[in-house]
């Protein structure tokens, strides 16, 4: 699974840390994420769609290996 | 999601404070062991291999006891295990390895088992994956020295095995954590 989350932050000029305390997670969780090293959980998924105001397909999208 | 089942993050401190004075305590007493003396202390036991007849004649009596043979029973007066010194008693014991032991597991187990500052379920995840691989660890070091080393040695084996599963996964952990914020550092 891929992610733009990196792009999404760009758009609304906020850094790894100030994402992380929006929606409750470790700073290395973001980043981990931003990597593609972590799968985040649904809950996890939502919030940060929530944070960006869009649906989580618009963020989060399969990879043919999935 | 959140671990279930861990420690405040406050008690890794003490964690910390305790597994630090348990492994200094057992470092000097490799050491200077024979330089220190022996603490005692009277304490009960609920078992004790006393009994075994050839090292301490004591654990054992002549008792009565059923036998089977062929067509029945007999009776036969036999060296018995002595109940009295077998199960629960009070004697002097050495006692440095039983608290180091203590202090040891107790301190091993809050640094461990204690949240991270920020737990959430990417530190979960780091957790549960150091704790499989500690264990896989663990036991192929145990199986290896259950092939090369024998006897005595083999029971210094089983005593330090009480602790390495949890310092395994100890440096495992942290290393990975470590790896992860460092990698944190190179973001904005």
């Amino acid at each position: 699974m891929k992610n733009n989350i990196r792009v999404e932050r760009a758009i609304l000029n906020i850094t790894q840390e100030e994402l992380a305390k929006k929606i409750g997670v470790s700073r290395q969780t973001i980043n981990a994420m931003e990597l593609n090293k972590y799968v985040p959980s649904t809950v996890l998924a939502l919030k940060i769609a929530n944070v960006f105001g869009k649906k989580v397909e618009d963020i989060f999208y399969l990879e043919k290996k999935d | 999601m959140q671990t279930r089942y861990l420690f405040p993050h406050s008690f890794k401190k003490i964690g910390w404070i305790l597994l630090i004075i348990g492994i200094v305590w057992t470092l000097t007493l490799l050491f200077f062991w024979h330089q220190l003396p022996g603490m005692q202390l009277k304490v009960p036991s609920i078992y004790s291999g006393y009994g075994v007849p050839l090292l301490n004649p004591k654990g054992f009596e002549y008792n009565n006891v059923y036998e089977k043979v062929e067509g029945g029973y007999t009776v036969v007066n036999k060296l018995v295990p002595d109940r009295k010194h077998w199960f629960i008693m009070l004697n002097e014991r050495y006692i440095s390895g039983t608290l180091i032991s203590i202090i040891l597991i107790i301190g091993a187990i809050l640094v461990s088992c204690s949240k991270e500052k920020a737990e959430d379920e990417f530190i979960a995840k780091i957790r549960l994956e150091s704790l499989l691989w500690a264990t896989y660890i663990n036991y192929l070091m145990l199986l290896f020295s259950i092939i090369f080393i024998y006897d005595e040695d083999f029971s210094w084996v089983l005593v330090y095995n009480m602790f390495t599963l949890l310092i395994i996964f100890l440096v495992r952990f942290n290393f990975i954590l470590y790896k992860s914020t460092r990698a944190t550092k190179n973001e904005k």
